[in-house]
């Protein structure tokens, strides 16, 4: 055996044996190099653990996973709840309605999914079971809608493909998500609205929760909510901050929202959500930290350059290509999380990306959503881990719902890569270079 | 909902250190707008700190098993087969913890012996790089608190989700 | 046998042509028996330029073509180059790391650890700015200038006046963009080849206030475990890369100034006078950073410069 396929193989059995992906990325990187490459290089162990982390655009990433947060423990939810149930009223589907937009509203203030799962689903889970809906459909769904906080900006995941695919701004990437992740929120609305009416879930007159409240005085509340998006983007277009900025002057604005906006965040819950965030935020880092150990053995024993030059040898027909690769990144999202694919994946794609000439926005956002559907497709899923939490329901329940939603925003995906415009029509238009 | 972890030092630890990234930050552009200032030696100092937050956050999450990974095959197999496999997913971690302390304690001993600058502020630069291994010591004592927690009552452990963030709802 | 080498821009660029350069020679002098691969954009160590030097000395990397500006952490010597307005041309960096003083630098890096084999260049580095043109340091005046890290470009700039922000490439582009950042300052190629006038950077000073040469250099394990035939052949086709990209660094300059005129980037020169008063406003930082560098060797520097700025003009 070859050190490529030592280290490919003993990922995917470390994998398979439930080793932390971060680990297992880490000790299949070593295994790599103790089999190909002299054994002083192990020191990379050190070395690039370290750099891997030290890098100041990483700075973004806690602090909009704490915007997600603050804005969860302040109640925002809640309010755009109100706010789109006054907007849609009552009727068949209609629940399913108000949980998908404000997926997507509170995906316009959180740089990763899970916080926003985890938000609509402590508010909209009871009063869709009330009326109706089967918990494992309600928390798919959630789970799938909140999948677009990593393609409507703020995102993690985009932070990071900017960091590792030179030369591409990060604010081009974030204007580009923005239309792909309203196509996939409405992608989405199709069939949890048709299933609705098809099993009659939602009847007109069988709610029993309290007199929805008037337009005017639900929007008044929502207001501070959804300024954040604009406050963030039009921040970043104005030029009055850089994106790391941008990502506190949003910590600070959720921070003043839930003091004394809404009033349900206290002094105290403040540092518990520091806390949390460094621990959600640990989770990433160190993904990015070891599987920087992996890229590096397989850049060193060759192991990428051989990939992508076999990637491009395999058919010279860019679109069949590109088909090609998503669904490799789509097989990779069912079992890994979006970080451990950009890291590994890139070194291997950007060529490819190269030879074809991709732009390389699109081609972001075109991962990018497929990275979204992996965050609720078993076995590793962290957006629905979440809600099926909330639900206290199995994982394995939810996999026909999932399947579904999954067909859902693979139609939204081809679109995306038929039509490039659609992602790349704004940045265009903002002035950004693409 | 309310969050509940074990490791509370490095939970405070990870929590200053986003709240003086978050304060640093906040400063600059606070500064660099209103009084057309800035703090130059800032990026090397929150760089620093997100590195010490990464790694305590990454502690906490360790001791408390949020680390994302596939538990398909654990829970798939029979309980007898269970502490094997935990044994082995204990051992794996270790492994990596003690090749990262041990080449960041190296890493450390060069850099100081060789006398290294942080390129930024001239200081020196282990006062940085030191926080690698001590961080990932303190991991590996974590692992091991874990491993044994989950050895001893693995017979009740039916939740080897890594999804443990909320107590309640 | 292929040995890695490590560089921080790719072959867009002169410093990655000069790896490359190096590349092709060795493959061609050794029939292929020892090669060299090109690692750009600090890849190999997860793009932090700083630790390079480090990383090579602790064997992670075998080679590298690096820059005397990222290396400085380790060996502070290096840092004779980033003292401002030391080196008013090409000659007068030609004497220094061709001479004398240049033997005593390689020593200085041969004693941390690491061999180095020759000299490349990046090229003098030039300031931009969206405000105005700048011929005296009080244009400088309260500018914002992305620097990289170093200590000693934020005393320089604290000399001349201006605010120095220390800015990741990344954050500064959309900083300059914005204006959050008024200027930066790059050699001209990589001003050229990364399109810095679409950051809105209008007005550039060729000021020449330092230069950053570039080393070749080998990890001294790996040095060791080569015969003295491939040691020769390394170490020729280093030299024979070295002085080919420095060449065609020079030669390309015109060329380059007119392209980026073409774009509309309005470009100053200085006047002899222009340039004693930088030199005058930043002599402080000579004084203060003589400790660290090594008085004797600045001044055994200035002794070469001044000497073939005196046959220069003969
Ligand atoms: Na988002
Ligand atoms: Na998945």
């Amino acid at each position: 055996m070859t050190p490529d396929i030592w280290m490919l193989l003993s990922f995917a059995l470390l994998l398979i044996a439930g080793i932390p992906v971060a680990f297992a990325l880490a000790l299949s990187g070593a295994i790599g190099i103790a089999a190909g490459l002299p054994v002083d290089m192990l020191a990379t162990l050190g070395t690039n653990t370290y750099n891997s982390m030290a890098k100041y655009p990483l700075i973004a990433i806690p602090l909009f996973i704490l915007t997600g947060l603050i804005f969860e423990r302040s109640g925002v939810a809640r309010r755009l709840v109100s706010f789109a149930q006054a907007m849609v009223g009552r009727r068949h589907g209609g629940l399913a309605l108000v949980a998908v937009l404000v997926c997507m509203i509170m995906g316009g203030m959180s740089g990763s999914g899970p916080a926003d799962a985890a938000a609509v689903a402590m508010v909209m889970l009871p009063s869709m079971t009330r009326a109706g809906y089967p918990k494992p459909f309600s928390s798919t769904l959630i789970a799938a809608s909140a999948s677009t906080a990593i393609l409507i900006p703020p995102s993690v995941a985009l932070i990071l493909y900017s960091i590792v695919v030179p030369g591409v701004d990060l604010r081009a990437l974030f204007a580009a998500g923005l239309i792909p992740g309203i196509l996939v929120g409405l992608a989405l609305l199709v069939p949890a609205w048709w299933l609705s009416r098809h099993y009659g879930w939602e009847g007109a007159t069988t709610a029993s929760d309290p007199e929805p409240l008037s337009l005017g005085r639900s929007f008044r509340q929502a207001i501070p909510a959804l300024l954040a998006p604009v406050i963030i983007l039009g921040g970043l277009r104005s030029g009055l901050f850089t994106p790391t900025e941008a990502a506190v002057v949003a910590v600070a604005y959720g921070a003043l929202i839930g003091l004394w906006g809404t009033k349900e965040l206290k002094l105290k819950d403040l540092w518990e959500l520091l806390g949390e965030a460094s621990v959600i935020s640990g989770v990433v880092m160190l993904i990015i930290a070891l599987a920087g150990i992996f890229a590096w053995a397989g850049t060193m024993l060759g192991t990428f350059r051989h990939l992508a030059e076999w990637a491009i040898h395999l058919t010279d027909q860019g679109p069949l290509l590109l088909v090609l690769v998503m669904l490799a990144v789509l097989l990779a999202g069912m079992v890994l999380d979006a970080v451990s694919i950009y890291l590994i994946m890139m070194p291997i794609l950007i060529p490819v990306m190269q030879h074809f000439d991709w732009n390389p926005v699109w081609f972001g956002i075109l991962l990018a959503m497929n990275m979204a559907i992996g965050q609720f497709t078993p076995p590793v899923a962290v957006n629905l881990m979440v809600t099926t939490e909330v639900a206290q329901i199995r994982l394995e329940q939810t996999v026909p719902w999932a399947l579904i939603f999954m067909g859902a925003m693979l139609v939204a995906l081809a679109l995306v890569a038929i039509f490039p415009q659609l992602a790349l029509w704004l940045p265009a238009q903002l002035g950004y270079n693409i | 909902m309310k969050y509940f972890s074990k490791a509370a030092p490095e939970r405070a630890l990870g929590a200053a250190a986003l709240l003086i990234i978050a304060l640093i930050s906040l400063g600059n552009v606070i500064t660099r707008y209103i009084t057309g200032g800035s703090f130059s030696f800032t990026e090397e100092l929150s760089v620093f700190l997100l590195v010490l937050m990464s790694l305590a956050g990454a502690s906490v999450a360790l001791r408390n098993d949020r680390h994302i990974r596939i538990s398909l095959l654990e829970r798939a197999l029979p309980s007898t087969w269970r502490r094997p496999l935990i044994l082995i997913q204990g051992l794996c971690v270790l492994a990596v913890l003690l090749l990262i302390s041990y080449y960041g304690g190296k890493m450390v001993w060069e850099e100081y012996q060789w006398g290294s600058e942080s390129p930024g502020l001239g200081l020196p630069q282990w006062w940085y790089l030191i926080w690698l291994p001590i961080l990932s010591a303190t991991m590996t004592l974590r692992q091991l608190q874990r491993l044994w927690e989950r050895l001893t009552n693995s017979a009740h452990s039916s939740d080897p989700q890594p999804s443990g963030d909320q107590d309640d709802a | 046998r292929e040995l890695s080498v490590s560089t921080v821009l790719s072959d867009a660029f002169p410093w990655g042509q000069a790896a490359q350069k190096w590349a092709d020679l060795l493959k061609e002098r050794s029939e292929g028996n020892l090669t060299i691969r090109v690692y750009p954009n600090a890849q190999l160590v997860a793009g932090d330029q700083t630790r390079e030097f480090s990383a090579m000395r602790s064997g992670l990397i075998d080679a590298a073509v690096g820059s005397t500006i990222n290396w400085s952490p380790q060996v502070p010597e290096l840092n004779l180059f980033s003292l401002p307005f030391l080196f008013p041309d090409n000659a007068a960096i030609d004497s220094v790391t061709q001479g004398e003083v240049g033997q005593q630098l390689f020593e200085a890096i041969d004693s941390k650890g690491i061999v180095p084999l020759a000299w490349g260049e990046n090229g003098f580095r030039q300031i931009s700015n969206s405000r105005q043109p700048i011929t005296q340091p009080t244009d400088l005046e309260g500018m914002k200038i992305r620097v990289v890290g170093s200590p000693l470009f934020q005393d320089t700039f604290d000399a001349l006046g201006a605010d120095p922000t220390q800015m990741s490439w990344a954050d500064a582009k959309p900083a300059l963009t914005t204006g959050a950042v008024d200027g930066q300052e790059n050699p001209l190629s990589v001003f050229d080849v990364a399109r810095i006038d679409q950051v809105g950077q209008q007005y550039l000073t060729e000021w020449n206030y330092m230069n950053d040469p570039l080393v070749f250099a080998v990890n001294k394990r790996v040095w060791a475990s080569l015969s003295e035939q491939e040691r020769q052949w390394l170490r020729e086709t280093a030299q024979e890369a070295g002085q080919w990209e420095i060449q065609q660094n020079r030669d390309g300059m015109a060329q380059r100034k007119a392209d980026i005129k073409a774009r509309g980037v309005e470009i100053t020169s200085l006047t002899t006078a222009q340039y004693q008063a930088f030199v005058k406003a930043t002599a402080s930082v000579h004084q203060q950073w003589a400790d660290k560098i090594g008085a004797a060797l600045i001044e055994n520097a200035k002794a070469a410069i001044q000497q073939a700025d005196a046959q220069g003009t003969d």
